[in-house]
């Protein structure tokens, strides 16, 4: 189960990465925080594993509403002079540097975690930390809008916590975390232009 | 009988609904937050913490230690004059949102915040510390972006920049476990230095990690951001300080003050550099504050008590300098609409700059607030911003006078900006329609004004609170 979890998680994580449209890298997400708690269950005990994915899905949602209402009012506005803000039309160039810079990115996290193993989690899933990280990083790099930044933030607390996870087995620490999380969902949120919204109230 | 701690992380939670619910009405929602800020403030600076003692009818001891889920929370010495001195100034902040709003959302929110950031300095354990601090950063989030739609840069920046610090500062607490299980294992100690390295480098907006500060202070309304650079700071300073008491292998290592001798050095640069360059009040006043943090740090880099008293004194005088900056911008950019003093030409093509001329002849007291809170920052003589200033230039004339003259030359950076400023605001006014500066506004900004001179004139107002907290921490000899 881990080596399919683990292509699942480069997948999804370069996904969000290449692909501009906030469908497939919404989807990309909620995939991410499956797999990741699924490859948590080898580490941590499953019910602790399984409430990180409520928390991810209860992420997934508060992003999913946000975007949704700000598509729809981009929709409505269609005429307006104002940029669109996440409606994401990926050119071809665009296309092939996001996926050139992913593969790259992706190569360094490889090279990274076979000379810097981390410690107290299995080589593979440590490579998994390390290609989420760095997904998200470029992500965080390449990223104009808030919702893609937190997509890419929150797949970089992600590899942070399949990692954490081992080291620090606290209860305590999980809900902090948890918190966090959903926090920064909220922030992302709120932070998301509502400029669509807002044009078609006008009208 | 009442643990302190009780009170200051509950009071200020449990009001912030109520103070949400009347948003609306700004007097009211304005005097209860200021109101319980006040208390928090009294019951820190004001209860000894060695007895217990009668307060609002009930026996509070506010050093005694109070579990909660297993975790220790206490107050002591350093924490609770540091904590009395953030809650007094966000008690003026919060009154002063009265008259010049700083969004709906900061009072309430500003609440909470205090509430985590009392959490993360009472709390025992330093990895439950940096989560309460980086709850409390994101909850600031809210309070930065403000009531304004579309996105903020500063914002993004700000959340982005808080979250990468704190993995470092998470895994650092592990090693530091695992080394004290392992003590022949010096590696993990070797590691855990730099990832607390990183992360208090983001935290203090160590260059090149400072971009996050000058954003902030563009983007958000200018008394938020001198209340989020004012008590988050302080708060990230208490928990470093904290950290080197606690662990004697790091405080004994002299890398570290070197570290951050460094590192406040290129604060103070880029600092100083930057201001020079500014054309908006706003940005100007976030390098202008990079620049002093730079020069706390750079006092911190001597590694001796008096040091540490001369970079407290700074911290402290800081924040009066900041918030008077603040607040005077924040009467200005209310009353024209703009804080950018760009010359005529590119003012002409942004549609911006000219409305600050002539201003000071409608809002003296804010333009004098904001020029005076200004040179603070920069360190100029006669300022509560002069004697910190002065403190940590002597601690290096004989032994590094490079070092002291950099840092004035930094401070000559910021005061050129703000006096460039100046120049603006006291032209002859292009557009009429300016209305005069609201009169409980300028009042807090006069009342500030006087505090600012008054700490420049007579330091040892703030120095004896300044020098029992340096004298908690024993790790300097």
């Amino acid at each position: 189960m881990t080596a399919p979890a683990i292509v699942g998680l480069v997948i999804t994580a370069s996904l969000i990465v290449v692909v501009k449209d906030w469908r497939l890298s919404l989807a990309a997400l909620l995939g991410q925080y499956v797999l990741a708690g699924l490859l948590l269950t080898q580490l941590i005990h499953p019910y602790v594993a399984l409430t990180k994915v409520l928390i991810g899905d209860l992420v997934c949602v508060v992003l999913y509403l946000t975007a949704r209402l700000v598509s729809e009012g981009e929709e409505a506005a269609e005429d307006s002079p104002r940029p669109p803000s996440i409606r994401g039309e990926t050119s071809l160039p665009d296309f092939a540097f996001r996926l050139l810079a992913a593969l790259f990115v992706g190569l360094a996290a490889y090279s990274l975690s076979t000379h810097y193993a981390l410690p107290e989690v299995p080589a593979d899933i440590g490579f998994a930390c390390y290609w989420l990280a760095s997904q998200g990083l470029l992500v965080l790099m390449l990223a104009d809008e808030p919702l893609k930044a937190g997509m890419g933030l929150l797949t970089l607390i992600t590899s942070f916590e399949l990692f954490y996870s081992t080291l620090e087995r606290s209860l305590s620490v999980v809900g902090f975390l948890g918190i966090a999380n959903f926090l920064i969902a909220l922030a992302i949120a709120y932070l998301t232009p509502s400029t669509g919204i807002s044009a078609k109230g006008e009208r | 009988m009442i643990a302190g701690p009780l009170f200051l992380l509950v009071l200020p939670l449990t009001l912030a609904p109520v103070v949400y619910l009347l948003r609306r009405w700004r007097l009211p929602a304005a005097f209860l937050a200021s109101a319980t800020t006040l208390t928090m403030a009294g019951l820190c600076l004001g209860l000894p913490l060695d007895r217990p003692v009668s307060a609002f009818g009930w026996k509070v001891a506010l050093g005694e230690p109070m579990m909660v889920l297993g975790r220790e929370f206490a107050l002591e010495l350093g924490g609770g004059l540091t904590l009395g001195f953030i809650y007094l100034i966000a008690s003026v902040t919060f009154f002063f949102a009265w008259r010049v709003s700083q969004g709906d959302l900061f009072l309430p929110l500003g609440l909470i915040t205090l509430s985590l950031l009392s959490a993360a300095v009472m709390i025992r354990h330093f990895l439950f510390a940096v989560l309460f601090l980086w709850i409390a950063s994101i909850i600031t989030v809210f309070i930065i972006q403000s009531d304004r739609r579309g996105p903020r840069r500063g914002t993004l920046r700000y959340l982005v920049m808080v979250s990468l610090a704190v993995p470092p500062l998470l895994i650092t607490t592990w090693l530091v476990d695992l080394q004290a299980i392992n003590p022949d294992n010096l590696a993990l100690l070797r590691y855990a230095a730099v990832l607390l390295a990183i992360g208090f480098a983001i935290l203090l907006a160590v260059v090149p990690f400072h971009g996050w500060v000058s954003a902030v202070a563009a983007d958000a309304p200018p008394v938020v951001a001198a209340f989020v650079l004012t008590a988050i700071n302080a708060v990230v300073l208490l928990l470093m300080l904290n950290f080197l008491q606690s662990y004697p292998w790091l405080s004994e290592d002299l890398q570290v003050f070197g570290l951050l001798r460094l590192g406040g050095l290129l604060m103070a640069v880029v600092g100083g550099l930057l201001a020079f360059a500014q054309r908006d009040f706003s940005r100007l006043l976030g390098y202008a504050v990079l620049g002093d943090m730079g020069c706390t740090l750079v006092a911190l880099g001597v590694a001796s008590p008096a040091a540490l008293t001369a970079a407290l004194l700074q911290v402290a005088h800081r924040s009066v300098g900041l918030m008077l900056s603040a607040m005077g911008l924040a009467v200005i950019r209310h009353r024209a609409g703009s804080d950018s003093f760009a010359n005529p030409s590119t003012a002409l093509r942004q549609g911006s700059g000219r409305r600050l001329a002539g201003v000071a002849r409608r809002l003296p007291i804010s333009t004098a607030g904001l020029v005076l809170g200004g040179l603070s920052l920069a360190g100029m003589p006669l300022t509560a911003g002069f004697p910190g200033r002065w403190a940590i230039y002597r601690l290096y004339h004989s032994s590094a006078p490079s070092l002291a003259l950099i840092m004035l030359l930094s401070g000559a950076g910021v005061a050129f900006g703000y006096l460039r400023g100046l120049s603006t605001l006291l032209s002859p006014p292009t557009e009429p329609g300016v209305k005069r500066e609201p009169f409980i506004a300028s009042l807090i900004v006069l009342g500030m004004i006087i505090l600012c001179l008054g700490l420049g004139l007579r330091p040892q107002w703030l120095l004896l609170p300044v020098q029992r907290i340096a004298d908690s921490f024993g790790f300097l000899k």
